[in-house]
Formats: structure tokens, sequence, C-alpha cells
């Protein structure tokens, strides 16, 4: 067993390394109270873990896998919130739009975030994964926890299903023009 | 436009870009850290991955293989109902596997390590945190649920089970013992359902096998007959009333429930059954849910609809210390803007008990006012009596604090809050209430619920409460919209004009909803004029930072035909936005309460038959907006003085 100082050590420096762009990955997705939280969390469970986190390029992916899972935590004890205060006679009450809706209401290109908005859930993240944190196909696989080839396909369908919803047409060109990669591991 | 390209624009719009500034109230590094490690050192003592399970553990991990082929028969008859029995289980007396009694040993016996997972399990599941269940399982882990006839034993639907199966269930994990290679645990359910029956916690045994800290079988089984008569009786509930579309599913019980549209029907079924359990007629009932939720969505002219006329509502129980505040018809609206609307209050009856004329309610209240509470929650209890005309009194004790069933502890204590912080922080409170002794001078009215709204958030942020920036306004952006409502009060136009930005945008939401758009000059000098003729006040109750760089505030409007008709003052929402010099650069106006609509209905419907056709003159039409010609404008006041005088002739 690793000393704990030693550990402690390690997740200071995954912790110094990423925690900006953990953080920026929370707030960008719930609202900052919720964040805030969020990513601590995350920190947290990469201690629990941190002997199965991959190291280099691919530990930041690997924590906004971890992200993923607070964040929909988080959503889900929203959900629960609300379901609560619904108890009552089952009248309807004003909608009262989830956290990730709060968030992405005040971004200022609201149509094109609308269309996002509508797609499901797993291809919002994916395209927020590319689109906000810049992640590769490489990174989105670490990130989602699948195979690269898997990656591709998800990405590829949800952004089929945002141009769609978005009314943008495809590249009219024989060949896709390649997403732009970055680092890949 | 390709991929790439549409990714760029989503990227060009994201607000929290690399090199942006986060929000304030995102946490500082330090400060971030110093909550990772308190996580760290209060949730798991252990990195699960690095367990080290000695000797025994190795033992355990030779037996695995035999385990795999012989548990399934043998400890799977070993299960035993312990329904309403809390003792340890006893795994020996019935299992046919169990070669070695010895190997059976109390609770004790199970190492520190496993009980951590066992810990982490409990906590993971009561907070439905499938993701943390996931965690704790082996990649190749095995869950087989027995009693239901639904044996999943697929990994993927692992977390799912665990933590969708039940609304409202928390489980306790006790008295485990070692049994052969596996654990055997005691579990306890205690879940909504169970409690609005009045029954006892119901117990299921769990078999589970831990490797290196990862779970990586686990079997439950049990005895839930009581729990299945209970959903019979509840399903008869349900299908006698015509609630659900699907009555059959009641009796897939386990799988409905794991569904969320399951277990919002159910959720609402439940809160019903609960109250007519406890002998609420349902038509009581149905009018304190009618209350709750109206308050709860903001819409304050339903709740004060459901008020009988003279009816009271008392906001503290009469004899606790904040007892002068008895609201009757005239300012309840006012004060229930403020608390439920405005700052967002969400207010749950829980349980209710009672009967056609009074029921008493359980209630748990959050929003801004009880940040400062522990789990952001207080807890209180509401009276209502009914007459046949709707509520004659209720008496609400919610603004208390702490632990269930409210106790008298000092989070929401207004005394307190006073005393230390008010009379250097906020002197228009401490006018009302010198340092917090006695009652204010004209009681616990609006005026003063106004001003405790006003200055609470900023008491929250002082003393390192997290509160949400939009309730969040600057002293000074503060200090400009105070002086722009009061030249506006002192009915000169140009004044008020004065403090608009060159560029200033106005926008009036008027009568029947049509928007005025004024960019400057002649619209906005008409509209300020309109305004002044009419002699109309302006009240800020109080005002928050919304989206951007508007504040938001809350009021109330008066003018001569809103004051001489019956129907008293206007809400009135404004949003400023102010440009950093002392300027109002952007303002609309919303009145958000019937109140103006019926009062100027009153009005025109006296003009029409005073003067018919000068409602057309004068451009005014109700449920279309208004016109500002000058003529109008000359017309008006001359209109509203005969008006005022055949009303006081």
């Amino acid at each position: 067993v690793a000393s704990g100082d030693a550990t402690r050590e390690k997740l200071r420096a995954v912790f110094d390394a990423h925690y900006e762009a953990v953080s920026r990955y929370c707030h960008r997705r719930l609202p900052a109270v919720d964040a805030n939280d969020a990513a601590a969390r995350v920190f947290a469970v990469a201690w629990r873990k941190i002997e199965e986190m991959p190291t280099g390029d691919a530990a930041l992916p690997w924590l906004y896998g971890v992200a993923r899972y607070e964040v929909g935590s988080i959503r889900r004890s929203a959900r629960r919130r609300r379901n609560l205060q619904e108890k009552l006679g089952g009248h309807a009450r004003h909608p009262n739009p989830g956290p990730e809706n709060l968030v992405v209401g005040g971004s200022k290109d609201s149509e094109l975030m609308q269309a996002l908005l509508s797609l499901r859930p797993q291809d919002q993240e994916v395209v927020r994964l590319r689109a906000l944190e810049g992640l590769s196909t490489t990174e989105l696989a670490v990130a989602m926890s699948c195979s690269v080839e898997a990656a591709k396909k998800r990405s590829a369908r949800a952004m089929k299903r945002l141009r769609r919803a978005a009314g943008v047409d495809a590249p009219h060109r024989a060949t896709p023009e390649p997403v732009e990669e970055k680092g890949s591991t | 436009m390709n991929d790439a390209q549409l990714l760029r624009r989503l990227a060009h719009e994201d607000e929290f870009a690399e090199g942006t500034q986060l929000p304030s109230t995102a946490w500082s590094h330090d400060e971030a850290f110093q909550t990772v490690q308190r996580l760290v050192d209060l949730t798991d003592a252990t990195p699960l991955g690095r367990i080290d399970f000695g000797r025994r553990n190795r033992n355990w991990l030779a037996a695995a293989a035999a385990f795999v082929l012989v548990a399934l028969v043998g400890v799977g008859i070993a299960f035993v109902s312990t329904r309403g029995d809390s003792t340890p289980v006893d795994t020996t007396a019935t299992s046919t596997t169990t070669t070695t009694p010895d190997t059976t040993t109390p609770e004790g016996s199970i190492s520190q390590q496993d009980r951590l997972v066992l810990d982490a399990l409990e906590r993971a599941y009561n907070r439905g945190d499938g993701a943390a269940v996931e965690e704790l399982l082996a990649a190749d882990a095995d869950v087989s649920l027995l009693p239901s006839g639904v044996t999943p034993s697929i990994v993927s639907v692992a977390a799912r089970t665990m933590t969708g199966d039940f609304y409202g269930e928390d489980i306790s994990i006790n008295d485990c013992s070692v049994a052969d290679v596996a654990i055997v645990c005691d579990v306890e359910f205690d879940d909504d359902f169970s409690r609005a029956l009045g029954l006892e916690p119901w117990h299921q045994v769990w078999t589970l096998q831990i490797v290196d800290g990862a779970i990586s079988r686990l079997e439950v089984d049990g005895d839930d007959a009581a729990r299945a008569d209970a959903m019979e009786q509840f399903a008869g509930f349900v299908t006698e009333r015509g609630g659900v579309e699907e009555p059959a599913l009641l009796a897939g019980r386990l799988e409905w429930n794991r569904t969320p549209a399951g277990q919002a029907v159910y959720a609402e079924h439940l809160a019903r059954f609960t109250a007519v359990a406890n002998g609420v007629p349902e038509a009581s009932f149905q009018l304190v849910a009618d209350f709750h939720n109206a308050l709860s969505s903001g819409d304050v002219a339903a709740a004060e609809a459901l008020f009988a006329p003279g009816g009271e509502y008392h906001p503290t129980e009469a004899d606790d210390e904040l007892s002068a505040a008895v609201y009757s018809s005239d300012d309840r609206a006012g004060y229930f803007t403020l608390w439920y609307d405005w700052f967002g209050t969400d207010w749950v009856p829980v349980t209710c008990e009672g009967d056609a004329v009074t029921v008493t309610c359980m209630t748990e209240s959050s929003g801004l006012m009880t940040l400062i509470l522990p789990g952001r929650v207080a807890w209180g209890q509401v009276t209502y009596t009914i007459g046949p005309d709707g509520f004659t009194s209720i008496v609400d004790r919610t603004v208390r604090t702490g632990g269930s069933g409210g106790g008298t502890g000092n989070g929401m204590d207004l005394r307190g809050f006073w005393r230390s912080w008010m009379p250097e922080n906020a002197p228009e409170v401490e006018l009302l209430w010198p340092g917090g002794n006695g009652d204010p001078e004209n009681g616990f009215d609006l005026e003063f619920a106004r001003a405790v709204l006003e200055y609470y958030p900023r008491f929250l942020v002082e003393n390192a409460v997290d509160v949400p920036p939009e309730y969040l306004v600057t002293p000074d952006d503060r200090t400009v919209i105070d002086r722009f409502v009061e030249t506006f009060n002192a009915g000169d136009p140009e004044v008020t004009l004065s403090l608009l930005s060159p560029d200033a945008e106005v926008v009036s939401d008027q009568i029947g909803g049509a928007q005025r758009r004024g960019e400057a000059g002649d619209t906005i000098d008409r509209l300020f004029r309109f305004y002044a003729i009419q002699d109309s006040r302006m009240t800020i109750a109080s005002c928050a930072a919304a989206e951007g760089s508007e504040i938001d505030c809350r009021g109330t409007f008066t003018d001569i035909v809103v004051e001489r008709s019956t129907f008293g003052e206007a809400g009135l929402t404004l949003t400023f936005m102010v440009d950093g010099e002392g300027l109002v650069s952007h303002l609309s106006v919303n009145p958000n309460s019937p109140t103006m609509f019926a009062a100027y209905d009153f009005f025109f419907n006296w003009l029409d038959e005073a003067h018919p056709g000068d409602g057309d003159i004068l451009g005014l039409v109700t449920g279309g907006g208004m016109s500002l010609q000058e003529d109008a404008l000359e017309l008006l006041p001359i209109r509203v003085e005969e008006w005022i005088a055949t009303l006081e002739g």
C-alpha cells in the first residue's frame, strides 16, 4: 500500500493540473452552487481510484468521465427534489427547469443551444465534450468509457442530430472534412 | 457548415471557455482542495482500489471459484426471512452448504475493509447515486434479485436495480456475518410507502462477495410479502379513484417502480393515500394541496383566493415572540409575493392529519430564507382551519429551524440575525426595530418583511453562506434604483428622465400585455408623462441581480386609477440595468398583478357609460395596450378627475 502522504501528494499534483478544467466542465453543466460540489467530488473519486487513474494526457478525459457521473448524480438529486415537491395532490406546477436548462438557457446563442438541448442527453454530452472541452475522439473514448471506434460513431451520430435539430445543412463535399483532432494518446 | 465549424460555433458561445473568469461564486483553487480533503477524510478512509485484505482475503480468493459453483444453490437456500426482526441473521440454520458452522461468526468478524465497502454501498444507495454504486461493483459483478422473479444478473443494470427500485427508500445494512465464503447481511428498508401505511421497516437478506474492495457478487432475497400486501391495498385505493392509467402495472411493482413515470405516479398517489390514511377527508386535503401548490409556484392570487372573506394568515404561532403578525386580505398578497414568489420559497406538506374543519400538516420549506439551516430545509407545522368559503385561518410555524418535526434552534431566529448584524449594516431595519428589541413600531408588517428580505441575502453572504448570485445586488446599483424611484415619485418626469442614460431603452409591458419599446426621446418622455399625470408611485420591495447585468425588482405600483378603484395596489416587476455611471440604461416595467388590469377595466367601464367613445379618443383600450398621443395625455387627467368626483359624489 502506498503511504498516505505519497497518495495525497499524487492527488495534489492531479488536482493542481486539472482542477480548473474540471471546474469549468462542471460550471458549464450546473449552477455555480452545485458545480463547486461536483468538481470537488470528482477529485474525491480520483483519490479513491488513484491507482487506476490514467496518467499523462489521458488523465483529464478520465476525470471528465468521472465528472459526467457526478453531474448526472446532482441532476438526479435535483429531479428527486422536484418530484418530492410535486408530491402533493397531483397538481401541475409551473415548469421547473432542471439545472442543465438553466445553465444552457443563459447562453448567448440560444438557437444553437436550444438545438443542443433538444438532443438526447448522451448526444448532448458528446457534443459538449467535443465543442466545449475540446476533446479528440480518442479522448472522448476515455471520457465516455467506450472504444475509440464507438466514440467516433457516437460523435458522428450526435453531430448529425445536432445539425438536423439546428437546421444546419450538411457540408456539400464528397469527403467530409475531418474534425480537428487534438493530442491523441 | 462542417462539423468543425459547428463545434467552433458552439465553442464560441462558451461563457466558461479557458481563459475566461469563472463566476465569483466558484471556489478558489485552495478552497476547492480543502473541500476535496474534507471529502476524502469524511467519506472513505481508505481508497477502495487499495484495500489490503491480508491473509484472510487470500483465502477468500482461493475459495471464490468454489463459491461460484456451490453458493448459487447453497447460499440461495440459506436466505432467511428476517422481516420485523433485527437480530443477526443465522445462516447456519438452513444453509446446506455450511460444512463448518464455525465459519459463521458474529458481525465483529467482518473485516474493517469489508465494512468500509458495505458502508459505502449504503451511502451510495441512500443518496440514489447509481454511479457510486457502479464504482463499488467489480467489472464482471453479478447482481441477482431473487424474490421478484426478475433476475437481471447483468452488470449494466446493477446500479439501476440497486438505486431505482423503490421510491423514497433508505437502507441500513445491519448485522452482517461471514457465512462460508460470503458475507450475509440483514438489510432494513425504510420507505415512504411503508411509513404511510404505518408498517415497520421491512427487511431483505443480501449475500455479498467482496474481492479486492469491489463487490463481485450480490444476491438479494427476503420476505417482502407485507410490502406486497400493502401494494395491493394501495393499488385498490388508486384504482378506486381512477387515478392511474395502468393499474395493472401496480402488480408488477418492482418493474413499475423502476421507471421514472412509475415513480412519479406512485409519489403522487402516495401523497393522497397518506393524507386519506391519516384521516383527512379528500376535499380538505385538496384545499390544502391547492394552497401549497399555488404558493410554491408563485401564484399568489390563487393562494389568496382560497381564503374565506376575513380569513387570516398567521406566519408564526400566537405564543411565538414574532406573534404580532396577522395578515388579513389587505396585506396577505404582498407578504406571499415576497416570501413565496420573490424568494422562491418552496413549501411542502409532508404529512397531514385532520378532519373537515381542521387540518394540521408537518411541512418542509426551502429557499433563500433557509440557506443558513442544516440541509437548507426548515421544518414546521401548519394548521389550517377550513370554513364553508375557504380557509378562515392558517397558522404557519414553518419559520423555525433544525431537525424533523420543528425544533427551536437559531437558524431562522430573526432576532439573532438583527442583533448581531443589523445595527451597522441595516439602518433601515434598525430604524423600524431598534436593537431588535420588542416589536417593531408598526408590527411585523409588509414594510418590515420587505426590509428583512432586502438585507437577509447580504447577511448570509457575510456569514459565509453560499447565496445564489441572483439574490445579490450591489449597494451602488441599489442607490441608482432608489434615486430613480424617488425622482419618479416626485412626479417630475424631466428629473426622472435625467437619470436615464442617453441611449437608454425602456420597455413597458402595459395593460393587456401589449409591449411598448422606446429607444429614447419622445416615447420615453410620453411614457413617463403618462405615469406622472396619473400621479403614479412606485414602491420597490426588493431587488436581486438576475441574468447578465439585469436587476429584477419587485414592488407595488399605485396611480390615481388604481387607488380610486376598489382594487388596491398593483404588483409590479421592474427590470433595471445600471450602467455603472449612476444612470439607468434599461428599464422594463411589467405589472404582474391582475389588480391593475381590473382597476383600468373599472375606469373604462365608467368612461364608456359617462362619455361614450372617449375611451377611443383617449386611445386607451383595455386588452390592447395604450397609445400615448399628446391629446390623450392632455385629456386623461380631466377624465380621471371627473371619475374621482363621481365616485366621491
